[in-house]
């Protein structure tokens, strides 16, 4: 059985096993009794709040312990609004999400920057502040005795009942995953986990850090609020206790213990810890036995039931859970098509970077000295020099990485200067000597990621999936298989980047470089782990970007490689440049010799 | 002018004991970038004990209040085997994170059931008799925190200057890789570390119970607020961390008594979000960490 057909064959059942699911959820609210239904009303608020919580753990690698915090705000909020103000249910839910992601955005806009365990202690703080404010603002919150008599919503003539409010919430819940599988097939999901992985690589890529967590952060605010508003007027009453320290850790437990970042992780999760209390009847060290799941998972299962059940499939019977697309793109076009055209030789000074007088230093140690450097447009330029000789750190200053302490650089006749990200922007990529791929990612997403900054569509259409948006994706995907074409990768697209081997990481890291459009490219020992048989493809790869108007700076140390492929060579030697030239003439040069291999005098004096 | 100096010297006094605690995560954070999330249910569990100890099994209190702060260190150590170094994967990592978070609901809730809700204060060998300074009164068994405290820092920067552990753990903060080619286990020095935290984290928790009321659930909110003390000092730099966790003992005393104490925490959990906001490394950050690729 080929792929294609079992594509087709997982498709049709998966569309089938969603419909079925859907079919089982809603005729439940009909056969459970009123236990059951309020254990599967709870299931669903879980979800709504989780499937936020998901995208905040397993996409933007944020873990907050005071979501409950926020379900407390929406849940307070809307049931203020209604009980005092008598605001309808859909007026009054809207100001608690608002408020919702008000306080959220509070929270989150100053402490994404400081990120980790910073932010994982301030949402604590917020959880614990929140519970303690609910018990002592007691005019608006009513105190340990919270509000009571909150209204079930209305709409039209129709009141909900327990039975309905169930089928509000399942369709809610739906609506929460489709919501999340939108944004992971989105650019703002890419970015999510590119800066949760790499935030370095990521900012190569032009993806700064802040937007795409904050926005994951909002949008899981949002959910928090909604399934606070939700459970508020169905349970007609709320207290401070549900909103403690532990229910944000319920929270975060559902989420790893579905599988963090997994679509149906949530499901699961809630499914197992709503059950458990009920199957176990304890009373005492539930929260004991919370904490042990926790550990056990984080132990045993870390990428949750979701994530080793996906992987056990995989390797079982080689299917994805994820859906795939066609694998190869069709027809060979020209890909020179790929390089925005006015960027050919010719229509730009005859120097793409010239380097000034560069100095940097780390401490006492001085890496780089009175660094001038002029690199013609449309050439291969090398720089080589021995181990520290301060070819990295160039390379880290050009790419915005690094700020010199002295000196100028211009791009293209214009001044250059500012952050690895905004650098990107101009038209510089760059790859680095260890690889840093999105692991996470599949091959084609890696590559799909470069296109962030040019290709971001808003967000409304991202999350919604509009048309507009599926076809925007499909060109970037159609435009990402070309430069995977380009670079010669014929290996699974969409196998995650985890399981490539080095060589061919090296390779996509490329691809990835050039989905940005760069005018300049700068590679880090490309070459270094690679097959003969692969750095004859990088030497022709190299040769046709240049022919396409690329120029390309290189640090490599195969010196049969510089010297086959470079138009320049530039010797750093102790931070300093000691030559710039043709390859043959320049890597036979006395003095470069003996940067490499040390002088003849010191060599014997050593011996002695 | 005598209340005062009275606010001053018991919010020094808090002070002193968030400084402890705060140093604990520091220690550990300088050493391979993780901290115990759980460290203020470790506080808690060295007061619970203390008080078990000298109360119901009626322990001698020097003898108990070592008994209490070397298990607490000991529980350190288990928590280091357990929770933090298989899940000690570089500074993106966020399962240390999770895992020592797990612990610290276990030994709440597992105190809990053995302790009971309840709280309690030993009674301090200080005794109860007040200190009049400048027609202030001091408690004695308040009073008496300055010392220790004091000693304790003292023989912290002697351990940390004159032995080969102090030596070795300096070198594993400043470079782990070469402190391994040396031929030091930088595991075993990582769990030293997490020892002595979990002595300050003890000796912070037997002092509290002599003066302040201790229960079960104490613990959170006080690991909340030392690591306020770390984050708003900057977690590398001890000293900065003394002085702002006395800084901030005596802000809280002040803003409890001259604006409100409901809104204490809010306050000083706002000022910690800009200082995050205006400098993420802390305000008295010393190192200045340079990317390598």
């Amino acid at each position: 059985m080929n792929d294609t057909w079992k594509n087709i064959i997982f498709r049709r059942s998966a569309l089938w096993g969603g419909l079925l699911a859907a079919a089982a959820i809603a005729s439940a609210s009909w056969t459970a009794d009123a236990y059951m239904l309020n254990l599967l009303f709870t299931i669903g608020i879980y979800v709504i709040a989780c499937v936020g919580m998901n995208i905040l753990v397993g996409y933007c690698g944020i873990v907050s312990i005071g979501h409950a915090g926020l379900m407390a705000a929406g849940a307070y909020t809307s049931a203020y609004a209604s009980t005092h103000y008598g605001l309808n249910f859909w007026l009054s839910a809207l100001a608690g999400i608002a408020v919702s992601l008000i306080i959220g955005s509070l929270i989150a806009i100053p402490t994404i920057k400081a990120g980790g365990v910073y932010l994982s202690m301030i949402t604590i703080a917020f959880g614990v502040v929140v519970h303690e404010a609910l018990i002592r603002w007691d005019g608006v919150t009513g105190g340990p005795l919270g509000i009571s008599g909150i209204p079930k919503p209305k709409l039209g003539g129709y009141a909900f009942d327990l039975q309905s409010m169930y089928l509000l919430v399942a369709a809610v819940a739906i609506g929460a995953l489709v919501l999340a599988y939108n944004i992971r097939r989105s650019a703002w999901g890419r970015s999510m986990i590119a800066t949760k992985e790499n935030e370095i690589a990521a900012a190569s890529l032009g993806i700064r850090k802040f937007k795409p967590q904050y926005v994951g952060f909002a949008v899981s605010a949002v959910l928090a609020g909604l399934a606070g508003t939700l459970y508020a007027h169905t349970n007609s009453f709320i207290s401070p206790d549900t909103y403690h320290f532990q229910a944000s850790v319920q929270l975060v437990l559902i989420v790893i213990l579905g599988g963090s970042g997994r679509l149906l992780g949530p499901i699961i999760g809630a499914v197992i810890l709503v059950f458990l209390p009920e199957v176990l009847e304890m009373e005492k060290l539930r929260m004991a036995l919370y904490g042990t799941i926790m550990f056990a998972v984080l132990y045993f299962l870390p990428k949750g039931i979701m994530g080793t059940m996906n992987d056990w499939l995989e390797a079982r019977f080689g299917l994805k859970l994820r859906s795939q697309e066609a694998d190869r793109s069709g027809g060979k076009a020209d890909h020179g098509l790929l390089f925005a055209n006015d960027r050919k030789k010719g229509g730009f000074p005859a120097a793409a970077l010239r380097l000034e007088g560069i100095n940097k230093s780390f401490g006492g140690l001085q890496a780089l000295k009175e660094v001038s450097v002029e690199i013609k447009a449309g050439t291969i330029h090398s720089l080589v020099g021995p181990n520290g000789a301060g070819k990295t750190t160039l390379l880290n200053v050009i790419s915005g990485l690094y700020t010199p302490e002295q000196g100028a650089m211009e791009l293209h006749g214009a001044s250059l200067s500012g952050s690895l990200s905004s650098v990107s922007g101009l038209g510089i990529a760059r790859t680095f000597q260890h690889s840093r791929l999105f692991k996470e990612l599949t091959v084609l997403e890696n590559v799909m990621t470069g296109m962030t900054v040019k290709a971001r569509t808003g967000l409304g259409a991202a999350f919604l999936r509009t048309p507009g948006q599926r076809r925007r994706e499909a060109e970037l995907q159609e435009k990402a298989h070309r430069l995977l074409d380009l670079i010669g990768y014929d290996g699974n697209r969409h196998m995650s980047a985890s399981q490539l081997p080095y060589g061919h990481q090296r390779m996509v890291e490329i691809a990835r470089a050039l989905a940005t459009e760069p005018s300049v490219l700068l590679l880090d020992e490309p070459a270094a782990g690679m097959t003969a048989a692969e750095i004859k493809q990088l030497e022709e790869l190299l040769q046709r970007l240049v022919g396409y108007g690329l120029t390309i700076v290189l640090i490599e140390h195969h010196m049969d490689f510089v010297q086959r492929v470079s138009d320049t060579v530039t010797v750093l030697d102790f931070g300093k440049v000691i030559g710039t030239g043709n390859p043959a003439q320049l890597l036979s040069d006395p003095r470069v010799i003996q940067a490499y291999l040390g002088k003849e005098e010191v060599a014997a004096d050593a011996e002695r | 002018m005598s209340l005062i100096l009275q606010l001053i010297i018991s919010g020094l006094a808090v002070g002193c004991l968030y400084a402890v605690i705060a140093l604990g995560y520091s220690l550990t954070y300088v050493v391979n970038g993780t901290l115990n999330m759980s460290q203020g249910q470790l506080v808690m569990v060295g007061g619970v004990l203390l008080f078990g100890f000298s109360e119901h099994a009626g322990l001698p209190f020097p003898l108990a209040f070592a008994a209490s702060i070397l298990l607490v260190a000991l529980l350190n150590l288990v928590i280091e085997r357990l929770a933090i170094r298989k899940f000690d994967k570089g500074a993106n990592s966020i399962e240390w994170v999770l895992s020592t978070i797990a612990v610290g609901i276990i030994i709440q809730d597992v105190a809990l059931y053995f302790n009971g809700p309840d709280e309690g204060v030993v009674p301090s060998p200080a005794g109860s008799g007040m200190l009049r300074i400048m027609d202030a009164g001091i408690y004695w068994k308040e009073f008496i925190f300055f010392p220790i405290v004091g000693v304790l820092l003292a023989l912290l920067i002697l351990f940390y200057q004159k032995s080969h552990w102090g030596l070795w753990l300096r070198a594993t903060a400043d470079n782990r890789t070469a402190v391994e080619m040396m031929g030091i286990s930088s595991g075993r020095v990582v769990a030293v570390a997490y020892v002595l935290s979990g002595l300050l984290a003890g000796i912070g928790g037997a002092l509290m119970s002599t003066n302040y009321a201790v229960s079960v659930d104490v613990g959170l909110p006080l690991g909340l607020k030392a690591i306020s003390v770390a984050i708003l000092a900057g977690v590398n730099n001890p000293k900065g961390i003394v002085g702002t966790g006395l800084l901030l003992g005596v802000a809280e005393v002040f803003i409890g008594q001259y604006i409100s104490t409901a809104f204490r925490e809010m306050f000083v959990y706002g000022i910690v979000i800009l200082v995050l906001y205006w400098k993420p490394m802390g305000l008295f950050n010393v190192r200045k960490t340079v990317v390598k690729v």
